[in-house]
């Protein structure tokens, strides 16, 4: 184990780079063994855990699972937690040059000495910067070439509910939330340090840690289902959820950055899960079931939040915050706390109807930034297979609503590609955000006409696993770019902006989304042919994959295309969200006929099964509307 | 501004690392810093709601600053000594809350008044390149100009006005050809000559040019001061 500061050989070179601030680390509220010796003398402390967001800081330093693992390693005895961002380019290559290994920010050691090594995985285009982080690093790319107990690497994070493609360079996954399971994870690890066992008994042992998945004790059958290798290895890992969010406390002294990094607000997060089922978002089917925190947790974990770290912005984070049964109490007590001070509110996620706009509004002070609405489909056909359970009405109701109360810009976005979809629904979109553009102009004064501005944003649909989408293929290269030149040759109001996101990288994703174990050839071979900043438009480079893909012997179109049978087995069928897979196949079938389902938070509960499988239930402050 | 207001002026140093924040995130920090502290600081109405504070004059980034001024307004008078706790208890390691005092709240600005910076730059310097930077100096002032050239444009620095106190050399004491040296410089209206590109320029024999490149190992703003003049 070594934690030697780095710090003297790295700062010479960082008045030469972009942004040296973000390196530098000195942030309040980041924690640290003993500061006064400016972490070269440290005390060596029992069990150093690095985790690893593989972005830059910017991207990373806000995200919240970082923050929540950070904290609670922190609150374990003789734990140290260091975070670990990707350097940028121009640093990654003096660092290459200079044989300068990957570094923690807090002691600025080489992330190789560490214990633990947690890498939390947003989407899949993090694939090549993991293995970027770990050459950085100086570890063996794969789990079988590496030796010793140290560091043992860990995912988790949405990409972990498909784990195979990049199986073959974790040691383990944690399947679901991860704040509990982090401490039996290492308290099992520690001990087995202790012991003296192998890396392979390490393994067995980590196994039986419910929602932890050894990629390396399993198999594949002949069906190409993955089997446990051993006695007691389980055959399915189901994911690990809080039950009680209400009761977990809220970080409220986070890690102030210096540097510009996005979402640089005090963030607090006010319910988990969304059970409004829209059929093609893994967020939201993984996510389950919903818990809210209680009005009054949430209100002090504001006040100590803003007090602890000086921010002037709050986030009242959640898949969907308006849906939060005391929505309006929350935002009325918190105006009412934060009146006078400079500190606004803001809501990632609007509902699309008049009452998300009077939410919004409530909390808008003098600040119009500018809305996002998510019709998601242009017809409403498309999004009721989609379970989007909005209306045109709904969707104009809202514009209006939004531009009578002040706003003057506002962003709507759509999906193309989802399954099902013909060139009706792609010419829908352009005539309802037509619509809603009239409506827009209609709400505000004459001499206000002008200043309104509206665009309209379309990714491609990108199936991911365990969602009801999760058997249906994307739809091929050429036939995505026909529908983005329908879509561009439609009559969009001129005084509206298209923006659409670039089909080869939703290809990629899609690739991966659903790739099995041989996905790691693919991924490998990219990061081979310079691919990495995948998610970063100006570096994604998509013949670096196209390369990768013939030396790996892939198609990226068939495995982005690929139509899974119902009943075939799946890459990730061994990994579960708690989602019942028949609930899944009849989501399916009644999105192909048009069906919507209700959302259980209101509504009847329509048997997905996750309360039987996490023991746990939608758990509300209040009643909700629908 | 409304009558009723006070303005603290808070000192402070910045030093370590926190010499490579940029302009815009030290006054970022400071604002967060003002926060946490909880001083009742001025907020203004509009349409942007926000702290009403001034900046000192910037730095740029890698140059450490010892006496740094920040001016924030608040609503209520807090003894200055209770201020300067409340700010030190919540400051971030390298960022020193060294004194704060109160000001007129109709004072100029900062950039204005504080235009007098004593630098020190620690450098590297043979025998040789020593004699050449002297000699660079007293040709600079000589000849009382320094035409500079920065982002493709070219400024040119009247120096009988612009240095104060011409650099003075100090080896620094068991550090073999490491070097301290100390200059008083003021920024006028075409704003502040930098040091080390003062002291690049003389390394050239003080003859103008791009200026060459010195092995610098630190730079720090001693003092910030009102002109007596």
């Amino acid at each position: 184990m070594s934690d030697v500061s780095l710090w003297d050989r790295l700062e010479p070179l960082l008045p030469t780079v972009e942004r040296p601030s973000r390196y530098i680390d000195h942030e309040y509220n980041a924690r640290h063994v003993d500061f006064s010796s400016d972490c070269s003398t440290a005390p060596e402390p029992v069990y150093r855990a690095a985790l690893l967001y593989p972005d830059t800081y910017e991207i990373g330093q806000a995200n919240q699972a970082i923050a929540i693992l950070y904290d609670a390693i922190w609150r374990l005895e003789d734990c140290v937690a260091e975070r670990v961002f990707l350097p940028w380019i121009d640093l990654a290559q003096l660092m290459r040059e200079q044989g300068i290994p990957l570094f923690s920010l807090e002691s600025c050691s080489s992330v190789a000495g560490f214990d633990f090594l947690g890498i939390t995985l947003s989407h899949e285009l993090a694939a090549t910067n993991v293995l970027e982080a770990l050459d950085l690093a100086g570890i063996p790319l794969h789990a079988d070439e590496r030796k010793g107990l140290t560091p043992l690497i860990v995912g988790g994070g949405p990409v972990a509910y498909n784990p195979e493609p990049i199986a073959a360079f974790f040691d383990a996954f944690v399947i679901g939330e991860g704040e509990e399971v982090i401490s039996e994870l290492i308290a099992v690890h520690r001990r087995c340090i202790e012991e003296g066992l192998s890396r392979s008994e390490l393994f067995v042992q980590l196994a039986h840690i419910p929602g932890v998945y050894v990629p390396s004790l399993y198999a594949p059958d002949e069906t190409g289902a993955l089997l446990p290798l051993g006695q007691g290895i389980p055959s399915r890992i189901s994911k690990r959820i809080v039950g009680n969010l209400d009761s977990w406390p809220i970080i409220t002294d986070v890690i102030v950055p210096y540097a510009e990094v996005s979402h640089d607000r005090l963030t607090v997060e006010v319910l988990r899960g969304c059970a409004r089922g829209c059929r093609f978002c893994q967020a939201g089917m993984t996510g389950r079931p919903v818990r809210e925190r209680r009005v009054d947790t949430i209100v002090s974990a504001v006040s100590e939040g803003l007090a602890c770290t000086g921010f002037d912005e709050v986030s009242l984070t959640s898949l969907s915050t308006t849906d939060h049964s005391r929505i309006e109490e929350l935002l009325r007590r918190l105006n009412g706390v934060l009146e006078g001070t400079s500190v606004g509110i803001s809501l990632p996620s609007q509902r699309l109807d008049a009452f998300g706009i009077d939410m919004a509004h409530l909390v808008a002070g003098q600040r119009r930034a500018g809305l996002t609405f998510a019709p998601e489909a242009g017809t409403q056909r498309l999004r009721d297979s989609i379970n989007k359970n909005v209306s045109d009405g709904d969707v104009l109701d809202a514009v209006t609503r939004a531009f009578e109360a002040g706003w003057r810009r506002c962003k709507l976005y759509f999906m193309l590609g989802l399954p099902s979809e013909r060139d009706e629904d792609v010419l829908g979109i352009v005539e309802l955000a037509n619509r809603a553009y009239a409506a827009a102009k209609e709400a505000v004064a004459d001499d206000q006409r002008s200043k309104v501005r509206m665009s309209v944003s379309v990714s491609v649909f990108v199936p991911k696993a365990q969602t009801p989408f999760q058997w249906e293929g994307q739809p091929t290269l050429e036939e995505i770019e026909r529908r983005v030149t329908l879509l561009r040759s439609a009559r969009l109001h001129k005084g509206i902006d298209l923006h659409w996101h670039d089909p080869a990288a939703s290809r990629i994703e899609a690739a991966l989304a659903r790739a099995g174990r041989d996905g790691s050839t693919l991924i490998e071979a990219a990061f081979r042919s310079g691919a990495t900043f995948d998610a970063w438009s100006e570096r994604f480079d998509a013949t670096a994959w196209e390369r990768a893909a013939v030396l790996a012997g892939k198609d990226l179109a068939e495995m982005a295309e690929r139509n899974f049978e119902v009943n075939e087995p799946l890459p990730w069928g061994h990994i579960s969200a708690g989602l019942d897979a028949r609930w899944l196949a009849r989501e399916r079938a009644r999105a192909l006929a048009g069906e919507t389902t209700a959302d259980c938070s209101f509504a009847d509960c329509s048997a997905c099964g996750v309360c039987d499988a996490t023991g746990a239930s939608n758990d509300l402050a209040g009643e909700r509307r629908g | 501004m409304a009558e009723g207001y006070f303005r603290l002026r808070i000192r402070y140093a910045k030093t370590g690392r926190l010499a490579l924040l940029s302009h815009l995130e030290l006054t970022r920090a400071l604002e967060r810093l003002v926060r946490r502290s909880g001083l009742p600081s001025v907020v203004t109405q509009g349409f942007s709601a926000h702290m009403r504070h001034a900046p000192g004059p910037a730095l740029p980034v890698g140059t450490c600053g010892l006496a740094e001024l920040f001016d924030v307004w608040l609503t209520e008078y807090v003894p200055a000594p209770v201020a300067r706790i409340a700010l030190q208890e919540v400051a971030p390691p390298g960022l020193e809350v060294r004194d704060v005092s109160y000001v007129d709240p109709k004072a100029r600005g900062l950039a204005a008044t504080h235009v007098v910076e004593t630098y020190v730059l620690v450098v590297a310097l043979s025998s040789e390149l020593r004699e050449t930077v002297r000699a660079g100096v007293a040709r600079l002032l000589e000849t009382g100009e320094l035409s500079v050239k920065r982002k493709n444009k070219l400024k040119t620095y009247d120096l009988k006005t612009a240095i104060i106190q011409a650099p003075e050399f100090m080896p620094v004491p068991g550090e073999p050809g490491l070097y301290e040296v100390t200059m008083t410089l003021r920024s006028g209206e075409q704003g502040s000559i930098r040091p080390e590109v003062l002291l690049r320029a003389a390394a050239e024999g003080g003859e103008g040019g791009e200026g060459s490149e010195l092995d610098l190992r630190s730079i720090t703003r001693l003092t910030l001061s009102e002109d007596a003049s």
